[in-house]
């Protein structure tokens, strides 16, 4: 079954299983999703819902996406501090 | 446009080992658990301290979404009474999912059970008739207000009217 995963967190996942699929070579990319998934879900970073199809999917957390928008934020001071 | 290249490393993954088997199914866990209700009961927090007339469907809207994924999976029952235990609360007989995670999420001294049944019936009914687009208060507001909602459900079950109500200061007991 595909994990379906709206566009941010699809986003963020992909970066993760790029950034850890040389230590696992022997895993498909779907196993690696599922892991990385299971790793967000657990520490509130994704969460699981019903789509507009009726279809339970993944999605950033308010809290993961409040994370995201500071950061956006801090970087783009950071780059204003710049001469 | 989101400056991606000046995120921390946080965001790329805590661990880049795999330490536990891997299985095609997700097992949904305590912790991951522990999240959703953190979330809800972030939700209620939110909308108590919010002085939107509509706050509360912020809270609402949580708590159905949490269940109506667990029913689609066919394990409601099973998770919110997990969820119960969780907060050392005992399920009540017969407690169906959403009054009982509202009873683990919501401040006991604002939710009696009687607004607690109302809500639940309104979102049992919610979860028979909306569309899966539709988000929840418009679909709540489109069918008359919560109370009505909850009526329609009791009537469907035979059991006749559900009493009117008026809300109270700082409470939900009648919303």
């Amino acid at each position: 079954m595909k994990h379906r995963m709206e566009k941010t967190l699809r986003f963020w996942v992909d970066v993760a299983c790029e950034h850890i699929k040389r230590d696992h070579p022997n895993l498909t990319k779907r196993q690696l999703v599922a892991q990385i998934l299971q790793q967000y879900e657990r520490r509130g970073d994704a969460m699981r819902y019903l789509n507009e199809h009726g279809k339970i999917a993944w999605k950033a957390s308010p809290r993961f996406l409040t994370t995201l928008a500071d950061s956006e934020r801090d970087a783009r001071d950071d780059l204003a501090e710049f001469p | 446009m989101t400056n991606f290249e000046g995120m921390p490393s946080y965001f790329w993954l805590a661990s880049s080992r795999v330490k536990e088997p891997i299985q095609d199914e997700l097992p949904y866990g305590t912790q991951a658990l522990r999240q959703d209700l953190l979330r809800v009961r972030n939700a209620w927090e939110e909308c108590q301290a919010s002085r939107k007339r509509d706050a509360i469907y912020t809270y609402l809207t949580a708590v159905f979404d949490l269940v109506a994924w667990w029913v689609a999976e066919d394990r409601a029952l099973e998770h919110a009474h997990k969820a119960l235990r969780l907060q050392r609360i005992c399920p009540f007989d017969g407690e169906e999912p959403f009054a009982a995670i509202i009873r683990c999420t919501a401040d006991p001294t604002k939710v009696d059970k009687r607004t607690r049944s109302k809500w639940s019936r309104m979102m049992r009914y919610a979860l028979r008739y909306k569309s899966h687009s539709e988000p929840l208060d418009q679909f709540v507001k489109r069918k008359g207000g919560i109370n009505k909602c909850a009526s329609r459900f009791a009537k469907q079950l035979g059991k006749g009217p559900v009493v009117s109500c008026s809300r109270r200061k700082g409470h939900y007991t009648d919303l």
